[in-house]
């Protein structure tokens, strides 16, 4: 036991040491550290003001406890899902692919040791989340049916013993993969499974940020199910479950379901709390067992996948073989480049897939209403469109430079002038937002059959519009804060400003298409006169705050 | 070729380099050596382009680097230590951006890149995407696109650095045959072995200072110079024995054994 205990403390000293230092000197671990932050309070404030939304209505309501009981299961299935593919995407890093691993290895220690270390590292790392998706439902249950002060106090072990019991649930099954169905391709989709749960997740939540009605329609989908799950619950709430997060949630749940005398609540109280330690403490130790068995033959196995010669002279990729057929040329060169480092993000990917699903099921449910094909429902559609592609352009535009951090050294000692760097950001991401735009709203009119003279104002009003918010963006993805190629980091400037430029963006998509039908061609014509003022301003703009970022630093 | 007067760069307080004077010939081959903080990179830097000296000048073919960037930079091809590409990008895909960006004609490139991928052996991966490259391949895909665009002056840091023993005697030979045709080259290394077989001239930096300068023989001359001088208070005679012995490696830790 001492053998496995003292290498494993040392190792999480100094993983602690380490990231001290990292937080105290260095200043991307402190960006990344805000910025995570801030990712949090975003979750935190959207499931409170669903959490208190849907509370307080049940609470007026005088809703059935089985009820309340399906709601509170449902917002722990989210979180414990959330968490669980967060522990999923992280325990593959931490036990497979972290440069340490050799290193480690090589020590004379015990792999079990190994595996101790990054379990807790792995648990250690995901508290903050579990408190994050799980706290801030059961805070806004507890103050709106006032519960007590140990109802709070119990919450943060409770977190604590459920994150212990899905991490060694997904470690287990990891090691299982890694071990016995390792390969490149289901190593892939995790990783992929995993980003679209995560887009997914921040579209749903952002709904209930930014709009009231949107609200009260998640609101609602989350009531109806509750109410579903509510008809299908067989087993009255005091009886056994095989599912932890209900040990938790009926742990919790206890305090205002208890039926009959005090004594009854405390002993319900005790029965979950104890089945919640003794399943933390058994699954953790049932991973450790499982990872002296197999742990380092999986470790070997996801090594061996990584470095695996390829037999053969790889073929060019299908992409490869479309460029060239583009010219040769500068700003050919230049464009191709932008625009290959921008679609081979599998982020941005999923962001473009979930974008699109997003505007099918918006077509798809126009369709199915039988909706009255007019200028309204015409406009509300294309304004979506044009805002989605520029949020899937804003990779290239208003981040593109920052993107070129790494490279910066080699576009800096190459013949490139900031006219060239501009227009070829510029150009790659009006021609992304463009071809997106115009392919969907052509789609869309003809599927919702929009009459002749109502579509093509749609279809033409973007290319000025896109042309002028693209120059804008790539313009302010040009300012020091925003490439930050040169300077210190700024987070919160660069939050703030991209928060301007989203702003900005929206104002003038809305204006453009609302004020051809809305106001008449006289302000439309104003309106375009503003926009190419907007256009030449960004432009020079740009182009002079790249001039600086190329010539040589002091 | 190059040259550069005072060139001086202080960060902050600390002289990386101070008032370095250099020379180099068209078709030379010029080693830059020093120990670890010595200067080298900053020197690299200023000369092209990418740090701005805080005083002193430095022009490549005549072209001042500061005043004239583009028509200097059209002319340099520079190879960082540290291999940072486009990760996303095959390394032909690379390698074609950047005879691009140095206006090479497509036919050309395509064809110089042919001989270059089977020179260094990566003619099996230049449709593979950089990021699942090795550091020797990254190193290789660099110095592919650093000579597909035949520059006049080549800055290499650190070249053969990562490189197996093969490939690294592949650059030497196409570095030599580049200089035979005009090109000039300075590179850095700290294998004191590459600069002996390689170099036509090295200078020796020590704390941002030029502290020796001039062909191999010239070197181990002053360093006999030196220790004559010290231990008799004499010139030594010629044709010593100790004169051929003396390698690189000695005059190198000799001259830079306070740094």
């Amino acid at each position: 036991m001492h053998t496995v205990l003292t290498p494993t403390k040392i190792l999480l000293k100094a993983d602690w040491q380490g990231w001290l230092n990292s937080l105290k000197h260095h200043r991307e671990t402190q960006r990344k550290f805000f910025l995570k932050l801030l990712g949090y309070l975003v979750f935190i404030v959207a499931l409170s003001v669903l959490g208190n939304s849907i509370f307080t209505h049940l609470r007026l309501t005088n809703a059935q406890p089985t009820l309340v009981f399906s709601v509170l299961n449902g917002f722990m299935m989210f979180g414990a899902l959330i968490v669980a593919k967060e522990l999923m995407e992280n325990s593959l890093k931490i036990f497979y692919e972290a440069p340490d691993n050799a290193l480690l290895r090589a020590l004379p220690i015990q792999p079990v040791a190994i595996f101790g270390f990054k379990f807790v590292h792995l648990i250690a790392t995901r508290f903050l989340s579990i408190l994050c998706f799980l706290g801030p439902p059961w805070v806004a249950f507890g103050l709106i049916f006032q519960l007590p002060w140990h109802f709070y106090a119990v919450l943060f072990p409770a977190c604590l013993c459920l994150l212990i019991i899905i991490a060694s649930y997904v470690t287990v099954g990891m090691m299982l993969i890694a071990r016995f169905f390792s390969s490149g391709g289901l190593l892939s989709t995790l990783k992929v499974l995993g980003t679209a749960i995560g887009v997914a997740v921040g579209f749903l939540l952002s709904l209930t940020l930014f709009s009231e009605f949107e609200s009260t329609r998640v609101k609602q989908l989350f009531l109806n199910w509750a109410s579903a799950e509510t008809g299908n619950l067989t087993t009255p709430l005091t009886n056994a479950t095989w599912y932890p997060h209900q040990w938790m949630g009926r742990l919790m749940f206890s305090w205002v379901a208890a039926p009959g005398t005090q004594s009854n609540a405390v002993g319900e109280q005790l029965w979950w709390g104890v089945l919640l330690i003794l399943g933390s403490l058994g699954s953790a130790g049932f991973a450790t067992l499982v990872a002296t068995q197999i742990y380092q033959r999986g470790w070997e196995n996801i090594k061996q996948l990584k470095t695996k010669r390829k037999p053969a002279r790889s073929a060019p990729s299908k992409l490869s073989r479309v460029v060239p057929t583009l010219g040769r040329g500068k700003m050919q060169a230049m464009m191709i480049k932008d625009f290959v480092v921008f679609i081979r993000h599998s982020g941005r990917l999923i962001a473009i897939i979930m974008l699109t699903l997003f505007l099918v099921l918006h077509i798809g449910i126009l369709l199915a209403q039988g909706s009255v094909a007019d200028v309204n429902t015409g406009l509300v559609i294309a304004v979506q469109v044009v805002l989605y592609s520029i949020l899937i352009s804003l990779g290239l535009s208003c981040s593109g430079f920052r993107e070129e951090a790494k490279t910066w050294w080699m576009l800096k000692s190459a013949p490139v002038t900031p006219q060239l760097m501009f227009k070829s950001k510029f150009l790659t991401a009006l021609l992304c937002g463009f071809i997106y735009a115009e392919f969907w709203i052509l789609i869309a009119v003809k599927l919702l059959q929009i009459p002749v003279a109502t579509w093509l104002p749609i279809l033409l009003i973007p290319i000025p519009t896109l042309t002028a918010v693209s120059v804008l963006n790539t313009a302010i993805g040009t300012l020091p804060w925003m490439a930050e190629l040169t300077h210190e980091p700024k987070p919160l400037l660069r939050v703030l400003t991209f928060m301007f430029t989203l702003l900005a963006d929206i104002t003038l998509v809305v204006a453009s298409m609302m004020t051809w039908h809305l106001v008449g061609v006289v302000w439309f014509g104003v309106l375009m006169i503003f926009l190419a003022g907007v256009f030449g301003g960004a432009y020079k703009l740009g182009i002079g705050n790249l001039r600086k970022l190329l010539v040589a630093q002091h | 070729m190059i040259e550069t007067s005072n060139l001086t760069k202080y960060f902050g307080k600390l002289c990386a380099v101070d008032t370095l004077s250099l020379h180099v010939e068209p078709g030379e081959i010029f080693g830059f050596l020093g120990p670890n903080g010595a200067g080298k990179t900053t020197t690299i830097n200023m000369l092209t382009g990418l740090l701005r000296p805080t005083s002193g000048t430095a022009t490549l073919s005549g072209y001042d680097i500061q005043k004239q960037s583009l028509q200097a930079k059209a002319i340099l091809g520079l190879m960082p230590d540290t291999p940072q590409l486009y990760e996303s990008l095959s390394g032909r895909q690379f390698v074609r951006l950047i005879a691009d960006l140095y206006e090479v004609a497509p036919k050309q490139s395509e064809k110089e890149m042919g001989v270059l991928f089977e020179q260094l052996e990566l003619a099996d991966a230049a449709n593979d995407r950089i990021k699942g490259y090795s550091y020797g391949m990254q190193k290789k895909i660099l110095l592919i696109s650093v000579l597909v665009h035949h520059p006049r002056i080549l800055f290499l840091d650190e070249p053969t650095n990562g490189l197996d023993p093969r490939s690294a005697r592949t650059v030497r030979e196409i570095l030599r045959e580049r200089c035979e045709h005009g090109c000039t080259v300075l590179m850095t290394t700290h294998i004191l072995e590459v600069a002996e077989r390689i170099c036509d001239r090295v200078g020796i930096i020590s704390k941002g200072q030029l502290i020796a300068l001039g062909t191999l023989t010239e070197l181990q001359r002053k360093r006999q110079q030196l220790q004559g001088g010290a231990l008799t208070g004499q010139e030594p005679p010629h044709g010593m024995s100790a004169l051929h012995s003396a390698t690189l490696e000695d005059i190198f830790l000799d001259l830079t054994a306070d740094a």
